[in-house]
C-alpha cells in the first residue's frame, strides 16, 4: 500500500466522493435557482452556479459518480468478455481463432473513439446506450493481449502435461493458465478505467449522454459556449477529469512496476 | 518490394469488407423505426412508406446488403436527408479541412518534439530532462477538450489575441492545431528521447564531434537520423488518427471537417450521412496505416527480412 503513494489515496478520495455524492453535495445538484444563474463562486456555492443557476459543485460530485460509474462497469465488462474471448480463441486455436482474430482486425480498423460515436449516436443518448458503445470496442484490447499470452503460455511443459493427465481443457484454461496473466491485465484493467472515464466524457461532450443525467464532460460543453462569462463553469468540471485520468494512470504505472520486480 | 505492397494491400482486403459490413449494420441498431425518427413527430404515414421505399428499408436485409455493396462498387455511399446531397461528396469536401488541419498539427508537433527530445536526451538525468519528462507525461493525459478549454481561456479570452471557433481566418486553424499538436507531440518526445539515448552512446557520435563536427550538427543532422525510422511509424499512425477527422477538437473549434460533419450527422439524426461519414474515416485509417508500412518497408531494408 506504501508503495502506491498518495495517487491511490487520493483516488479512494474521490471513489469515496462519488460513492457518496448525495451526502456529501451542499445543494441539490438538478435545482435550478434562475436567480443565481452564472454566479461566480461563493461560499455557498465555492464553484459558482452554472447557466440554470444550479450548484458547479454539486454537480461535479455527482458527475464524479457517474464517471465512476461508467468507468469500472465498462471495464468489468469489456475485461471479462475479453479474457473469455481472447483466451478461448488463443487456447483452442484453428478456425475459432482465425475467426475471432478477423473480428478483432476489423474492429482495430476504427480510429479511437469513432465506432463507439456511430453506436452511441444511432441508439440515442442515454447511460446505458454510453456503456453499449465503449464495451462494443472495449473488449478488443483484452481479448487480444489475453490471446497473445494464452498462446504463449500453453506451449509450457506444466500445461502440456496437465493435457496428457486427459484434464478439461476449460479446466486448464481457468485453472493453470488465467492465473498466470492477472496481474498485467489488473494493470491494463487500470489504465482502461482511465481511457473509459475520458471516453465517456467525450461521448457526453458531444451530447450523446442522457440529459438529465450530470456528466463532468456535459458540464464542460455546456460551459464551453458562455466561457467568456463564466469560466468556472468549465475550469472546476475539466479539472476533476483531468485529475482523476492522471490519478488512474498513476496507480497503473505504479502497479505495473510493483509486479514487474 | 513490389511484392510487399501488394501482399499488404491485399491483405487489408478483407478488414475493408469487414469495415464495410458492420457499417451497413449500424444503421439496422436504430431502436424502432429509423425512417420515423429521421422524419420527426410530424412525418405522415405516407411519407415514411416513401422514405422507407427510398432507403431500401422495405427489402429483406439479404437484398438491402447486396444493394449497398452494389452502390458502393459504383462509388455511392448514400444520399445525405439533410444536405440532400450524395454523402461522398460532402465527406470530401470536409476532407481537405481535415487534412489541412492535421498536416498543420503534425508540423507544429513534430517542431515542438524534435528539439525538445533531442535536447532533452542529450541532458538525461539533469533537471532539464525531468522538466521535459514531466510536461510529455501531463501532455499525454490531459484530454484533448480540456486542452482547448485551457488555450481559449488563455489566448481567446485573457489575451484576446486568437479567433475561438470557425475557419474564417486563416488564424482559426492555430487553436486547433495546438491543441492536437500538444497530445501529439508529448508522445512523439518521449520516442524520440529514448531513441537519441542509445545514439549518443553510439561510438559514431563521439568520432563525428573528434572530427570537428559541429556539436549541433552531430547532434541534429547525424543522430537525429539515426532515430528517424522509428520515428516515422509512430508519426504515420498518429497522422491517420488526426486524418481520420480529431472529432471532439474540430466540434469545439467548430473546424469544418469530417469529424465534424459526424457529429453533425448525429444531432440531425441524418443515418444515411452517419454512416458514410464512418465508413470514410475508418478507410482513411486503414489506407494511412498501410502507408506507413510501406514506408517503413522502404526506409528500414533490414525489416525486410522479418516482414
Amino acid at each position: 500500500m506504501k508503495r502506491m503513494g498518495a495517487g491511490m489515496l487520493l483516488l479512494l478520495v474521490l471513489i469515496g466522493a462519488g460513492i457518496f455524492a448525495p451526502v456529501l453535495s451542499p445543494h441539490n445538484p438538478y435545482r435550478q435557482v434562475l436567480s443565481l444563474s452564472f454566479h461566480e463562486p461563493s461560499v455557498s456555492s465555492p464553484m459558482g452556479r452554472d447557466a440554470l443557476g444550479r450548484d458547479i459543485l454539486s454537480r461535479v460530485l455527482y458527475g464524479i459518480r457517474t464517471s465512476m460509474l461508467i468507468g469500472f462497469t465498462v471495464v468489468i465488462i469489456s475485461l471479462a468478455a475479453g479474457v473469455m474471448i481472447g483466451g478461448t480463441a488463443g487456447y483452442i486455436g484453428g478456425f475459432t481463432d482465425t475467426a475471432f482474430s478477423r473480428i478483432i482486425d476489423i474492429l482495430m480498423a476504427f480510429p479511437g473513439l469513432l465506432l463507439s460515436i456511430g453506436i452511441a449516436g444511432i441508439m440515442g443518448p442515454s447511460t446505458l446506450n454510453i456503456i453499449i458503445a465503449l464495451c462494443a470496442v472495449g473488449w478488443v484490447g483484452y481479448a487480444r493481449y489475453t490471446r497473445a499470452m494464452v498462446m504463449s503460455i500453453k506451449q509450457r511443459d506444466y500445461i502440456l502435461s496437465a493435457k496428457a493427465a486427459g484434464k478439461n481443457r476449460f479446466a486448464i484454461l481457468f485453472a493453470d493458465i488465467l492465473p498466470n496473466i492477472v496481474e498485467p491485465l489488473i494493470v491494463e484493467a487500470s489504465f482502461g478505467i482511465g481511457i473509459a472515464i475520458v471516453s465517456e466524457a467525450s461521448l457526453a461532450f458531444l451530447g450523446l449522454s442522457s440529459p438529465s443525467t450530470p456528466s463532468l464532460g456535459r458540464m464542460l460543453s455546456e460551459a464551453i459556449s458562455v466561457i467568456n462569462v463564466s469560466p468556472w463553469m468549465a475550469l472546476f468540471p475539466g479539472l476533476t477529469l483531468t485529475i482523476i485520468v492522471l490519478l488512474f494512470n498513476d496507480v497503473g504505472e505504479r502497479l505495473r512496476k510493483i509486479y514487474e520486480r | 518490394m513490389r511484392r510487399f505492397i501488394l501482399n499488404r494491400t491485399l491483405l487489408a482486403v478483407p478488414t475493408i469488407l469487414g469495415v464495410v459490413t458492420l457499417v451497413f449494420f449500424l444503421i439496422h441498431m436504430v431502436p424502432g423505426d429509423p425512417v420515423a425518427l429521421m422524419l420527426g413527430d410530424y412525418a405522415t404515414k405516407q411519407e415514411i412508406t416513401q422514405m422507407r421505399h427510398e432507403l431500401n428499408l422495405d427489402k429483406p436485409i439479404t437484398d438491402q446488403y447486396l444493394l449497398y455493396m452494389d452502390n458502393l462498387f459504383h462509388g455511392s455511399i448514400g444520399m445525405s436527408l439533410y444536405y440532400q446531397k450524395p454523402v461522398l461528396t460532402i465527406v470530401l469536401h470536409r476532407f481537405v479541412y481535415t487534412f489541412v488541419l492535421a498536416l498543420f498539427a503534425m508540423i507544429l508537433a513534430l517542431l515542438i518534439a524534435i528539439p525538445l527530445g533531442v535536447w532533452s536526451a542529450y541532458k538525461q538525468g539533469t533537471w532539464v530532462d525531468k522538466i521535459i519528462a514531466g510536461i510529455s507525461i501531463l501532455g499525454i493525459s490531459l484530454p484533448n477538450f480540456w486542452i482547448a478549454v485551457i488555450l481559449i481561456l488563455i489566448f481567446s479570452i485573457k489575451l484576446n489575441l486568437l479567433p475561438v471557433a470557425g475557419a474564417q481566418s486563416p488564424f482559426s486553424i492555430l487553436l486547433p492545431g495546438l491543441t492536437l499538436a500538444i497530445g501529439m507531440s508529448a508522445i512523439t518526445i518521449r520516442m524520440i528521447r529514448a531513441n537519441m539515448i542509445t545514439a549518443l552512446r553510439h561510438e559514431s557520435f563521439t568520432a563525428n564531434l573528434a572530427k570537428g563536427i559541429s556539436m549541433r550538427r552531430t547532434l541534429f543532422v547525424h543522430a537525429l537520423k539515426a532515430t528517424l525510422i522509428p520515428v516515422i511509424t509512430l508519426v504515420g499512425m498518429q497522422f491517420g488518427l488526426l486524418l481520420s477527422g480529431a472529432i471532439i477538437t474540430e466540434t469545439v473549434f467548430s473546424w469544418p471537417g469530417m469529424g465534424r460533419l459526424l457529429v453533425e450527422s448525429v444531432m440531425t439524426r441524418d443515418y444515411p450521412l452517419l454512416s458514410g461519414t464512418v465508413l470514410v474515416i475508418a478507410l482513411v485509417y486503414v489506407t494511412v496505416n498501410l502507408i506507413t508500412d510501406v514506408l517503413y518497408y522502404v526506409v528500414e531494408p533490414r525489416m525486410r527480412k522479418t516482414l
